[in-house]
């Protein structure tokens, strides 16, 4: 089985140093990839991210991310990614990487993504250009993500983002912010993609557990509705390691 | 944001979102999904943070747009432990 770690929405400010890594001590043990679903800062300065490059640095297993709209808040999200980069992790957006764990290929692809809405009650690219705007930034971040899923090489499929794809994950939250929120367009292109698992974060009074129209699961793993370090969610058959799935319930 | 001198000694109906708005904007405190409601003279928030530190800043930053409200800090710190278990996605 591989074993992904997940989480999201970590809001890392210049006062939470050592606030996570000593929550990973045993990540090696438990997962062979860790992920994490964008907010990886609160206002989105270099600074920030300075600060939670020291806490993911040579990590025992892979670590992916995705950014989120707070790292875009400070208007300098490529200084973010490079950070981020320089401390060894990988930051994608709109672009997938693949690892061999145990003989098997995991390919990740990972996008912000965006919001809109979902079917029957969402934006559409009509009328004012600041609409448009904002349906076709949703669109083409949807399409290359489905674009990267569909030339993924790999035994699993996983797709990271930040918003959500689907309205299951976001109950609790008030139902008048879900355009806010995220799109159908990204289950969508993950059902097309062909992807075995969807990770994304930002509905912190959301839900943990959905799945899209095609069947795909789908895991809100916000810091704030999983209220761990990280969850671990198991992916394939019986295999070499095997899963307690008593956090399963 | 605006000066809010509505958000004074009579609170309007908009100034729970002006409050919403300074706690979100803020940089202090940077959230956006805290629940705001007024009664009494009081202003109750709730909400969670990642940090001691942006939850005590609650306070202050209400204060800076309805200064004559007492605040009820309702704020909590969201917990980060490592987890138990795991869960296979079938």
């Amino acid at each position: 089985m591989i074993r992904i770690a997940a989480t999201g929405d970590v809001h890392f400010g210049e006062d939470s140093g050592g606030t996570l890594r000593p929550h990973l001590e045993h990540l090696g043990d438990n997962a062979d990839l860790f992920l994490i679903a964008g907010d990886l800062t609160n206002w989105g300065t270099v600074a920030e991210a300075q600060v939670l490059a020291e806490e993911l640095r040579d990590l025992p297993v892979p670590v992916v991310l995705v950014l989120g709209n707070h790292d875009y808040q400070s208007d300098e999200p490529d200084k973010i990614r490079q950070v981020l980069t320089d401390a060894g992790v990988v930051v994608l957006e709109g672009e997938s990487a693949t690892f061999d764990v145990r003989g098997q290929k995991v390919g990740i692809a990972g996008t912000k993504g965006f919001g809109g809405g979902f079917a029957g009650a969402c934006g559409t690219a009509f009328g004012e250009p600041e609409m448009k705007a904002f349906i076709d930034h949703t669109q083409r971040l949807a399409d290359r993500l489905e674009r990267c899923l569909t030339d993924l090489d790999a035994d699993h499929k996983v797709a990271l983002m930040h918003f959500s794809p689907v309205e299951q994950t976001l109950r609790g939250e008030r139902l008048e912010i879900y355009p806010f929120l995220g799109s159908y367009l990204l289950a969508e292109a993950c059902d097309r993609g062909g992807a075995d698992l969807i990770v994304h974060g930002h509905a912190h009074a959301g839900t943990e557990k959905g799945v899209t129209a095609g069947g795909v699961h789908v895991r809100n793993a916000s810091r704030f509705v999983i209220r761990h370090a990280y969850k671990v969610y198991c992916l394939g058959g019986a295999g070499d390691v095997a899963c307690d799935d008593s956090a399963a319930a | 944001m605006d000066t809010d001198s509505a958000a004074g000694a009579t609170p309007t109906p908009y100034t729970a979102q002006h409050i919403k708005d300074a706690l979100a904007q803020d940089p202090r405190v940077g959230e956006m999904t805290f629940e705001v409601t007024l009664a009494g003279g009081r202003a109750f928030v709730a909400g969670q943070v990642p940090t001691e530190q942006r939850r005590d800043a609650v306070p202050d930053v209400v204060r800076s747009v309805a200064p004559d409200l007492e605040v009820v800090n309702e704020v909590t710190v969201v917990p980060c432990d490592e987890p138990v278990g795991q869960e296979v996605i079938r």
